[in-house]
């Protein structure tokens, strides 16, 4: 058994106005990653890509030891598959659904599907045609769910879904991890979910990878830094430092690499830190979007 | 229970071990319990394993639990577990309010003075509530 | 396994089309039933319903079973199984094909029976009959074949506008340059003349060829999306 659960090396694919360029992306088994990017930044397209749906112009695709698109069909029995354009049959109830996942996988827990559909609030007599979005989506996650596959891959599992629901989503999530073995793949603009369940984060903009690693490393190594700077004291350009707005004599610096020293150093040069703040993820998100954008221009 | 906040401006880690010092604290957690294994508390709380496996070094290194080999997680067995909890957060939080006092360019004399004005004060406080 | 999927595949098409299906039979039937009426009227209204329901079938199967599936997005549902595109092509195109041959064998032999049992036409009528109903199932062809490679509802709609627009022209052209077709479609006995192997072997080739060429484009189809 490979140590990962999804490989991506040098994946290249080209479209009329947009390229993925050399992706390199790990999965580790046993993990939860969280893919997050800016809309159109290639995120259902690297997903399609590992699912074997859409051939890679270059480059090499495992996912749980399968060569993909080549050996997608041995992949997918072990892999729960759910993205935001998808959709059930309108005119089937719920329960034909599955009943139409039972007579195709051995895997299928019809106890634990029974038991989500009461957490859930689903009607299993219910037609598809009269659920509501966040009812639909709960229908899909649970037909993933239910059949307890290794590698579960979700393109925006909780876009769109009101508290409640996305806290019944993200609950499953982590109960699945009590698995050794177990791995999870999701994308989402939900900076906040990102955060609280992945063990590693990858940004993704513009086709290409900005970051991939451990979560808390991650958040470690970013920080807010509020400075006074009184006239006549220049900032200076510090390393690990990304970028720094000055209005006045106050300042903002936004570190990606955050050391120790960082404070003494602003305040050596004559700089006052008022403040030493941790960013969220959604802060993050945006100050590295911009800060990658701002290179590849120069 | 344990409910991390979104507002809380500190890190999940921290607030999970903050809570789960709390548990050992009150005596929810008695001294010597096994606790729950890393991914089963992650899967409780909903959330990431890495968070609560960052969260248990750092109290297995500050020796608020142990962790034995094959058997599992369980709160350090010495009395006076509860008691080093708290001396631990009262030096934390002397170090932070000292910190942003020489930050902000706060004498020592000063400093003390002020500590002891809100001493007084709080303690006047408790001595009218009792 | 694989074919487990792929039986599972047809088996879920067939839940889901057999409405339409049942509908077309019960159309045909009834269509049928007014020749027992009698009369000039009745038995050409009740034939021009009979190839009615037939090409409405030929129509709307493909189009929900084929293009449907794209469009309402269930594709990414399909895509998730353990199925490759070869094998989805494969399956969709038997359980289509499949889907259509139940009401058009049905209603071959509701008609044979009308003719050869309960005589409401004269048997004459056999050779040109079955010259008559393969049409639908040509255009059926057809129309599936572009629905499944060209994936698009455009290049289905477009068919489909083309196929039914083809039928009275086929047949004008038939019979102004096959007479003995019409010649004996009245008369008592069956004619099976070579004029009429010729029409049915062509025919038989058309289908023949067209899934033929259907099943080549869609094997070369590499991606899902």
């Amino acid at each position: 058994m490979t140590d990962y659960a999804i490989e991506l090396k040098g994946v290249c694919k080209s479209y009329p106005f947009f390229d993925l360029h050399h992706i390199d992306l790990r999965l580790q088994r046993g993990t939860i990653m969280g893919l997050i990017g800016p809309n159109g930044a290639g995120k259902s397209t690297t997903i399609r890509i590992l699912m074997g749906l859409v051939h890679q112009d270059s480059g090499e695709v495992s996912v749980l030891g399968h060569r993909m698109p080549y050996d997608q069909v041995a992949a997918k029995w072990d892999i729960g598959f759910a993205s935001e354009d998808m959709r059930l049959y309108d005119s089937m109830t719920l329960g034909w659904h599955i009943r139409f996942m039972k007579s195709i996988y051995a895997s299928w827990d019809d106890a634990y599907a029974q038991l989500l559909l009461k957490r859930f609030g689903l009607n299993a007599e219910q037609k598809v045609k009269g659920l509501s979005h966040g009812q639909r989506v709960k229908a899909a996650l649970l037909l993933v769910f239910a059949r307890r596959p290794k590698l579960l891959v979700l393109d925006e599992p909780t876009t769109g879904l009101d508290p409640v629901a996305r806290h019944e989503i993200l609950r499953e999530l982590t109960a699945v991890m009590v698995e050794d073995g177990r791995s999870i793949l999701f994308s989402s603009h939900n900076t906040q979910d990102v955060e609280q369940i992945s063990d590693q984060i990858t940004f993704i903009d513009r086709g290409r990878i900005i970051d991939s690693m451990d979560k808390e490393i991650y958040l470690d190594r970013w920080r807010r830094l509020r400075l006074e700077v009184p006239d006549g004291v220049a900032l200076p350009e510090l390393p690990g430092v990304i970028g720094v707005q000055k209005a006045g004599r106050l300042a903002v610096a936004i570190a990606n690499a955050f050391d120790p020293h960082l404070p003494s150093a602003y305040e050596s040069s004559g700089a006052r830190v008022r403040a030493v703040e941790n960013m969220t993820l959604e802060e993050i998100f945006v100050a590295n979007v911009e800060h990658s954008r701002e290179e590849v221009k120069a | 229970m344990f409910v991390i906040s979104q507002t809380d401006k500190r890190a999940l880690y921290l607030q999970i071990m903050e809570q789960i010092k709390q548990k050992i604290a009150v005596g929810d957690w008695a001294t010597g319990q096994a606790i729950p294994s890393i991914r089963q508390l992650a899967a409780d709380i909903g959330v990431s394993v890495i968070t609560v496996k960052r969260a248990y070094l750092e109290l297995e290194r500050q020796g608020v639990i142990v962790t034995r080999q094959g058997k599992g997680c369980f709160v350090a067995s010495d009395s006076g577990v509860g008691a080093r909890i708290r001396e631990q957060e009262l030096a934390e939080r002397l170090e932070q309010a000292v910190r942003s006092a020489a930050m902000m360019g706060v004498s020592p004399k000063n400093l003390e003075k002020r500590i002891r004005e809100i001493y007084d004060r709080v303690t006047d406080e408790e001595k009218e509530t009792i | 396994m694989r074919t487990n999927v792929m039986l599972q595949l047809i088996l879920k098409d067939w839940r889901l089309q057999r409405r339409m299906i049942v509908l077309t039979i019960v159309a045909g039937v009834a269509a049928l039933a007014m020749l027992l009426m009698g009369g000039q009227t009745p038995v050409v209204v009740g034939t021009v319903f009979y190839f009615v329901s037939m090409v409405f079938c030929a129509c709307l199967l493909p189009m929900q079973n084929i293009v449907n599936e794209r469009k309402k997005q269930t594709l990414s549902f399909v895509m998730s199984l353990p199925v490759a595109s070869a094998q989805y092509g494969a399956a969709k195109l038997l359980s289509t094909v499949g889907l259509f041959l139940i009401p058009w064998l049905s209603l071959l032999c509701a008609a044979l029976y009308m003719i050869l049992v309960r005589h409401s036409l004269p048997n004459g009528a056999i050779p040109v009959g079955l010259v008559i109903m393969n049409f639908p199932l040509i255009g059926f062809c057809l129309i599936t074949g572009t629905a499944l490679v060209a994936e698009s509802e455009g290049w289905g709609t477009a068919a489909m506008a083309v196929v039914n627009s083809s039928y009275w022209l086929v047949w004008y052209l038939l019979v102004s340059h096959i007479p003995s077709l019409h010649e004996t479609w009245s008369g008592p006995i069956a004619v099976w003349t070579p004029a009429v192997f010729k029409v049915l072997t062509v025919e038989f080739a058309i289908i023949v060829l067209t899934l033929g060429v259907t099943l080549y484009l869609q094997s070369r189809k590499r991606d899902f999306i």
